[in-house]
């Protein structure tokens, strides 16, 4: 199980241990980016838990009952929660709190909430009295890549297991072995993905790129006329991409005109437009700034096209006034 | 599978099973019922994940025996609006047709294979059988359980064995109910059951006293009363020390007498009493006993005729939780220990020694 899991061995070795002694914590929090293997951490870890075996490897043996029942995903002890919609509601969490108040058909019972972030707040309030007594030996795990979202009396009740971000090439290594992507492929999206497998996998797909060659026209010649086009972007989801993009190519930007350094530049394949652009450091830090605020904002549930509009606004702004006073 | 029925006999079977299962719920096969037909019986089994119901009937014949897994809502919507007679049942895989006198419907049902059936059991767990008092024990102390899902032990009945005597107990932190029976083991064991599981328990036991047998294990409980078997997965977690919170020694003040004067006086003074809780009082106080409330709908005032001994004092409790008290001693006569206007009432009755019940008061403001 643990198997699958690149580039955390600092995790998972702590995981393994903690299992090998019998020293498991009733509440963990796995936090780190998005797409980094934190999740598929956590099922190894509840696997590992629910296992009747592997108290000397410290993961699942694979060959016992409860290890059966676990990769059939029927195990009646495991509880893997997740948002319906936008969020974690209420309604889950009370029937999860029912679930784990009945003993568990084995010895424990495993709960895996993912995006905790996005519990609502009653949702995680009548979540922490089970947080801070579970009953019997249940052990929680959160998965979570925004944790300050979280309320602080729930965050003091896990025991916190940090994630990093994976190197460009173990995130190519990954897409070229696991995902059948194309070499050259996977070295671009793995460079743009920030040492997130999944986000290199959101990237590969033709509509991301297809999404970038867009936000890339923009991002070289910002004007309020170009994002009203409604073709541009649909949803938040692809106005948050959006905004990744932007703030990876004004990155690169900024650093390649304040060192010339070109091995750190992730657009790889806009390296001749980087090195010919002639902004200066401080247009492009209020740049940064500008797509930075609409990302804070998006987050806030501003509407992704005022979120659009504003920014682009700020951005002409930038780029034109420094340039007519140059 | 093909099997035919008795049309009364397959509502029976429905009527004790149907409570339990739930008409939505996240695993939709939940929501029907397994039915099995094989060596002349037909298997009912609902299921809410938490209580598994199951139940036997004769059946009338069978013509090729196999399980099918029939939403439960449509099938019982059906049955009960039909004429007596013979029922006919048929699958073909999850296609199921019901045919009765003067037509016949089709439902498409779930693969029987996927109902989560109870699992199987680990360990033989303890055995015992109660020969009688069981009806009569779960209704005096069920009422006592609590609703509150964010205190999962309180919502369940404890049962603990200790020297042959089986003791079920139940509170929602603000009362207490109480009752001891003879059982057959002498193997001491103490866990809770939800009271969801027990209520079923109660119905099929029905009017007479029947034989109950009882299994215990670690993680699930089971009941089999005639033809009928309930399995309940168990509550997690300890139960509160109550023994500790029955007053010990002489009552500071007694009150002896017949209930169904008290039920009714309390019941009256109800109507007139108001706010989130309806409060009623007691007053012992020189010769007189006196059961009266206020509120801005008015007043009611009423001496009712029981002996008593001991201090005076002026008590107030929730009325709902005395009278359900009274109510479930369920014999005439009943002993009523004061201790104080913010010490427990408890109460006994001299014929059940088993039963007691304890009502804590509300502070007089």
């Amino acid at each position: 199980m643990y198997g699958h899991i690149r580039g955390q061995d600092n995790a998972v070795a702590r995981l393994k241990t903690l299992r090998r002694l019998g020293k498991v914590a009733h509440a963990y929090l796995f936090t780190g980016p998005p797409g980094v293997g934190k999740h598929t951490t956590a099922k190894a870890f509840a696997g590992a838990l629910l296992c009747d075996a592997g108290g000397e490897t410290g993961g699942a043996c694979g060959i016992c009952r409860q290890c059966r029942l676990f990769q059939s995903a029927a195990h009646p002890d495991l509880q893997m929660i997740g948002p319906e919609g936008a969020s974690i509601g209420i309604d889950q969490v009370r029937r999860l709190n029912a679930a784990v108040s009945r003993k568990p058909y084995n010895h424990r019972h495993v709960v895996v909430i993912d995006a905790a972030d996005v519990c609502t707040d009653q949702a995680q309030n009548a979540f922490l009295k089970t947080l801070e007594e579970p009953p019997g030996a249940a052990v929680f795990i959160l998965v979570s890549d925004r944790p300050e979202a979280l309320l602080p009396t729930v965050l003091s009740r896990c025991c916190e297991v940090k994630f990093r971000r994976l190197g460009v090439d173990l995130v190519a290594e990954e897409l070229v072995q696991r995902h059948d992507v194309p070499a050259v492929e996977a070295k671009a999206a793995a460079a743009l993905a920030g040492g997130s497998i999944g986000r290199a996998l959101e990237l590969h797909t033709p509509a991301a790129a297809a999404l970038r060659e867009k936000v890339l026209a923009v991002a070289a010649n910002p004007a309020l006329a170009r994002v009203n086009d409604k073709t541009l972007f649909a949803g938040r989801a692809e106005a948050r991409q959006w905004l990744d993009f932007m703030s990876l190519w004004y990155r690169d930007l900024l650093l390649y005109r304040l060192t010339g350094n070109t091995g750190l530049i992730v657009n790889t394949d806009r390296l001749q437009e980087i090195k010919q652009a002639a902004y200066t450091a401080s247009q492009l830090l209020k740049a940064v700034e500008s797509v930075e605020t609409g990302q804070k904002m998006l987050r806030a549930n501003v509407h992704q096209r005022l979120v659009m509009e504003g920014l682009t606004a700020r951005l002409a702004s930038v780029f034109q006034k420094d340039s007519s006073r140059a | 599978m093909h099997f035919t029925i008795d049309r009364d006999n397959m509502l029976s079977a429905l009527g004790t099973v149907l409570r339990i299962v739930p008409s939505r719920s996240p695993l939709t096969i939940t929501t029907g019922l397994f039915i099995k037909a094989g060596g002349g019986f037909m298997e009912m089994v609902g299921t809410d994940l938490e209580v598994t119901v199951r139940c036997r009937m004769p059946v009338l014949d069978i013509g090729r025996e196999g399980e099918v897994v029939i939403p439960a809502r449509q099938l019982f919507e059906i049955m009960r609006r039909m004429a007596e007679g013979k029922i006919e049942i048929d699958s073909d895989k999850n296609d199921i047709t019901v045919v009765y006198p003067g037509g016949e419907a089709r439902i498409a049902g779930f693969p029987p294979e996927e109902f989560p059936l109870a699992m199987p059991s680990v360990d033989t767990g303890i055995s015992m059988t109660i020969q009688e008092g069981l009806k009569e024990a779960l209704r005096s102390v069920i009422y006592a359980a609590g609703r509150d899902e964010l205190r999962p032990v309180f919502t369940g009945v404890q049962f603990e064995v200790s020297e042959g005597i089986l003791t079920l107990a139940a509170t929602d932190a603000h009362r207490l109910a109480v009752y001891e029976l003879k059982t057959d083991t002498t193997e001491p064991c103490s866990i809770v059951i939800p009271a969801k599981a027990l209520r079923e328990v109660e119905r099929a036991l029905g009017q007479e006293e029947e034989r109950v047998l009882v299994n215990i294990q670690h993680n699930q409980a089971s009941f089999v009363i005639g033809t009928v078997e309930i399995y309940t997965r168990l509550i997690e977690g300890r139960f509160p020390d109550w023994r500790a919170a029955i007053p010990q020694g002489k009552a500071r003040t007694m009150i002896q007498g017949e209930t169904a004067g008290l039920v009714r006086a309390v019941e009256r003074a109800q109507v007139l009493a108001s706010g989130e809780v309806s409060t009623v009082i007691i007053r012992v106080q020189e010769a007189n006993l006196t059961v009266y409330s206020q509120s801005e709908l008015g007043g009611l005032k009423e001496n009712v005729p029981l002996f008593f001994e001991g201090e005076p004092v002026e008590i107030a409790f929730n009325s709902t939780y005395l009278l359900e008290a009274l109510k479930a001693a369920g014999n005439e006569k009943v002993d009523i220990e004061l201790n104080g206007n913010m010490g427990p009432a408890v109460i006994r009755t001299p014929n059940a020694k088993g039963y007691l019940a304890l009502v804590l008061p509300l502070r007089i403001i």
